[in-house]
C-alpha cells in the first residue's frame, strides 16, 4: 500500500510536483501517465528515497518512506529510467553485485542471478559485458535488477521505451506475471492506451498535480464519455437545434461541419435519450444520432491540454 | 529467497576487489612506482660497490639510501592518491550506478567505507610491492625489520589520510575532472599551511614576547618563565603528514646523525632560542610520529563520515507539515 500525501517539490522557482497525492493499493498494476515533465520522474524519485520533498510525505505500509529508508528499501525496488550499469561487468555478475549489496552472498546469489536473467530472457546473454548489450536488453536487465530483492512494490520508470513489439509484449507477459504474484507495481509512461492493455488502474499526471485516477473501466468509461456526440440535421434547421442545445444543461460544447453537429455531452445514456426526444419532439429532423468511438489518446490530449477540467461553450 | 539481517560482506568492497582488481591498471602502477624507485635504488648500490667506501661510511650511505627511496615514494604517492581516489564515487555518479546503489540496503556510510576500503587496499599493495627495495637496506644491517615495518605503517597511514580527500570531494563534485583537481589543491594547500603554520605561530610569539621586553636584551625573554610560552603550538606540525615520515625517518635512522633527521633533532639544532622550554627529551616531541598517526586516523574517520553526509540524498530531519502550507500559500 502506498500513501502519497501532498507532495511539494521545487527545483529552483519551477514547481515540478504541485500538491501531488496518490494511493495505490496492494497487489495493483497502477500506470502513471503524464507528458514530458509532467514530473513521473520526480514522484518516483521521492517514492524510492533518492529525493527529498519539499512538502508532503509517502508512506509505504504506513510507514514514512525517509524515516524507514533501510527497512522500506527491502521492500521497494526501482528500475530508473537509465540504465546506471558497469562497464566491464557481465550480465551475471552485475546481478550477481546488487544481489550481495541487497545481502544475498555466493550460491543463492548466482542461482538468482541465473533465476532472474532466466525471466528476463537475458539467459543466453549472460557472460557479455553489459556495455555490450543492447538498450531493450540492458532495460530488461535493469528489471532483473529491480527484481533481485524480491521486491513487494515496484517502481519502473518508463521501462517499455526503447523496447521493439516483441520485446514489449514481453515486458507486459513478466509484469502481469509479476502482478499475479501478488507484487504491487507503478509504472509510468507517456502513452495512456498502452498501459491501459495492461494495469489495473491508472493515474494522469499534469504539471505536478493528479489530475484523474481511477480503475481501468473507469477510465475506458470517461474516454467514451469524453468522445462527442454527433448529431446530423437538416441545414435549415440548425439554428433551432442550437436554441434547443443551449438550453440543455449536460451540452459543453457544440461545433458545427456544414449539417454535422458535435457536441460535447457530460450526461448520462438517458439524459442523451431525453435530449434526442427533446430534438425530435420540436419536430427536428435528425438523420443520425451516434456517439463517436472512445479514444484513450483522445482523453488523454482532453485532459492534459486542460478541456475537460474548463469546459466552455462556443 | 534468504534475507540474512546483516551484510556479511562490503558488496562494494568485495565487487572491485573481486572483478576490478582482475584489471591490468594494477599491475600498471605497481610497475610504475616501482620503475621511478628501482634506479634510484641501482645507483646507490652501484656508487657503493664502486667507490667501496669503508665499513663505517657505509651505514651512512644507506640511510640516505631509505631517505630517498621513502621520500620518492611519498611522493609519488602524493600524486597517485588524488587520482586513484577523486574519481570513486563522481564516476559512479556519471555512470549513474551511485542512485541505483542508493536505493539498495546499502547506506552511504557502507557505500564509502565500500568505495574508500577498496581504494586503500589498492594502494596498499603499490606500498608493499616497493617494500622489496626498501629491504634492500637489510644488507648492511642497522635497521631492524620492525623499524621498517614501522615505516610501512607511517606510509599506509599517509595514503589512508590522502585518500579521505580524494573520496571527500568526489562525493561533493559531480565531475571527476573537477574532483581530481579539488583534491589535489587541497592536499597542496593543507600540506603548506600544516607545515608553516606552527612556524608563524612561534614567530608571533616570539614577537610579543620581545614587544614585552624590548629594553632588556634582545634574548631575555627565553629564559624568564613569565613570558608566553608557545612552545606547544609546535605540536601543530603534526598534522602535518610529510612531517610525520620526516620523523619516523630519523627516528629510525637517524642516532647516527645526532638526530638531526628527526623533528626532535631540529628541535636541538635550533637551541634553546627557537623553543625555550621545549627540549629534544620532552615526550611531545619523542611521540611525534604517534600523535601524528592518531591526529590523521582521525581526521580519515571525520572526512569520510563527512562524505557519506553528504552522499545521502535525503540528509536531514524530515520537515513536518508546516512546510507545505506554506508552499501551499505561495502558490495561490
Ligand atoms: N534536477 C532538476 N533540476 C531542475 N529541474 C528539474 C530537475 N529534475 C526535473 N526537473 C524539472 O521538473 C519537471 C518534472 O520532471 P520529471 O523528470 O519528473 O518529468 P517526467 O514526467 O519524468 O518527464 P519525462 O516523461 O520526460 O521523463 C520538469 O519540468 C523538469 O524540467
Ligand atoms: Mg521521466
Amino acid at each position: 500500500m502506498i500513501e502519497i500525501k501532498h507532495l511539494y517539490k521545487r527545483y529552483g522557482r519551477f514547481l515540478a510536483l504541485n500538491d501531488f497525492s496518490l494511493n495505490v493499493a496492494q497487489g495493483e498494476l497502477f500506470g502513471f501517465v503524464g507528458s514530458n515533465g509532467a514530473g513521473k520522474t520526480t514522484t518516483m524519485r521521492i517514492c524510492v528515497g533518492l529525493l527529498k520533498a519539499d512538502g508532503g510525505e509517502v508512506l509505504i505500509d504506513g510507514k514514512n518512506m525517509l524515516r524507514n529508508h533501510r527497512e522500506l528499501a527491502e521492500k521497494v525496488g526501482y528500475v530508473p529510467d537509465y540504465f546506471g550499469v558497469y562497464k566491464s561487468l557481465s550480465a551475471s555478475e552485475y546481478l550477481h553485485f546488487f544481489a550481495n549489496a541487497y545481502g544475498i552472498y555466493g550460491k543463492d546469489a548466482d542461482k538468482l542471478s541465473a533465476e532472474l536473467l532466466d525471466l528476463v530472457n537475458l539467459t543466453h546473454k549472460k557472460d557479455v559485458d553489459v556495455n555490450g548489450l543492447s538498450r531493450g536488453m540492458k532495460q530488461r536487465l535493469c528489471l532483473a535488477r529491480g527484481l533481485v530483492h524480491n521486491p513487494d512494490i515496484l517502481f519502473l520508470d518508463e521501462p517499455a521505451s526503447g523496447l521493439d513489439p516483441k520485446a514489449r509484449y514481453e515486458l507486459k507477459e513478466i509484469l502481469k506475471n509479476l502482478s499475479s504474484m501478488g507484487k504491487t507495481i507503478i509504472i509510468s509512461s507517456h502513452i495512456l492506451p498502452e498501459l491501459a492493455e495492461m494495469c489495473t488502474s491508472v493515474g494522469i499526471i499534469d504539471k505536478g498535480h493528479l489530475v484523474l485516477q481511477g480503475s481501468i473501466e473507469e477510465i475506458h468509461r470517461a474516454a467514451a464519455m469524453s468522445s462527442p456526440l454527433n448529431l446530423t440535421v437538416n441545414e435549415n434547421q440548425i439554428d433551432d437545434v442550437f436554441a434547443i442545445l443551449q438550453s440543455n444543461p449536460f451540452v459543453q460544447k457544440v461545433t458545427a461541419q456544414g449539417s454535422i453537429l458535435k457536441i460535447v455531452f457530460t450526461g448520462t445514456k438517458e439524459d442523451e435519450g431525453k435530449m434526442l426526444a427533446s430534438l425530435v419532439s420540436s419536430n427536428i429532423a435528425v438523420n443520425s444520432f451516434y456517439r463517436e468511438e472512445g479514444s484513450l489518446e483522445s482523453l488523454f490530449m482532453q485532459i492534459v491540454s486542460g478541456q475537460a477540467a474548463a469546459p466552455k461553450r462556443s | 529467497m534468504s534475507k540474512p539481517k546483516k551484510n556479511k560482506t562490503n558488496a562494494v568492497l568485495y565487487k572491485e576487489m573481486t572483478i576490478d582488481m582482475k584489471r591490468p591498471k594494477i599491475m600498471i602502477i605497481m610497475l610504475l612506482i616501482n620503475m621511478f624507485l628501482v634506479p634510484i635504488s641501482f645507483c646507490f648500490f652501484m656508487g657503493i660497490m664502486i667507490s667501496s667506501v669503508a665499513a663505517s661510511c657505509s651505514y651512512r650511505v644507506l640511510a640516505w639510501y631509505l631517505i630517498a627511496m621513502v621520500f620518492v615514494e611519498a611522493t609519488l604517492l602524493l600524486f597517485l592518491t588524488p587520482a586513484i581516489t577523486a574519481g570513486s564515487i563522481s564516476l559512479e555518479k556519471e555512470r549513474q550506478t551511485l542512485d541505483v546503489l542508493l536505493t539498495t540496503r546499502m547506506t552511504p556510510w557502507e557505500i564509502i567505507k565500500g568505495k574508500y576500503g577498496s581504494d586503500f587496499i589498492f594502494l596498499a599493495l603499490m606500498v608493499i610491492s616497493t617494500f622489496p627495495l626498501l629491504a634492500l637496506v637489510f644488507i648492511y644491517g642497522g635497521i631492524s625489520f620492525f623499524q621498517l615495518l614501522y615505516i610501512g605503517l607511517v606510509l599506509l597511514v599517509f595514503i589512508g589520510f590522502i585518500s579521505c580527500f580524494g573520496i571527500f570531494f568526489s562525493a561533493l563534485t559531480k565531475n571527476t575532472i573537477v574532483s581530481v583537481i579539488l583534491t589535489y589543491l587541497f592536499v597542496m594547500i593543507y600540506i603548506s599551511i600544516t607545515l608553516s603554520f606552527p612556524f608563524i605561530v612561534q614567530a608571533i610569539i616570539a614577537t610579543i614576547n620581545e614587544m614585552l621586553y624590548e629594553d632588556k636584551n634582545l634574548f631575555a625573554w627565553i629564559t624568564n618563565p613569565h613570558f608566553i610560552n608557545g612552545d606547544i603550538f609546535i605540536m601543530l606540525g603534526t598534522f602535518n603528514p610529510l612531517l610525520m615520515i620526516f620523523d619516523v625517518l630519523g627516528n629510525t635512522i637517524g642516532y647516527d646523525f645526532g638526530d638531526m633527521y628527526s623533528v626532535k633533532g631540529m628541535i636541538s639544532l635550533c637551541g634553546t632560542d627557537v623553543l625555550p622550554h621545549f627540549t629534544q627529551s620532552n615526550i611531545l616531541v619523542k611521540l611525534w610520529t604517534p600523535i601524528s598517526m592518531i591526529e590523521m586516523i582521525l581526521i580519515s574517520l571525520g572526512v569520510l563520515k563527512l562524505s557519506a553526509v553528504i552522499l545521502n540524498p535525503v540528509k536531514g530531519k524530515v520537515k513536518e507539515k508546516k512546510r507545505n502550507v506554506s508552499i501551499a500559500n505561495q502558490q495561490q
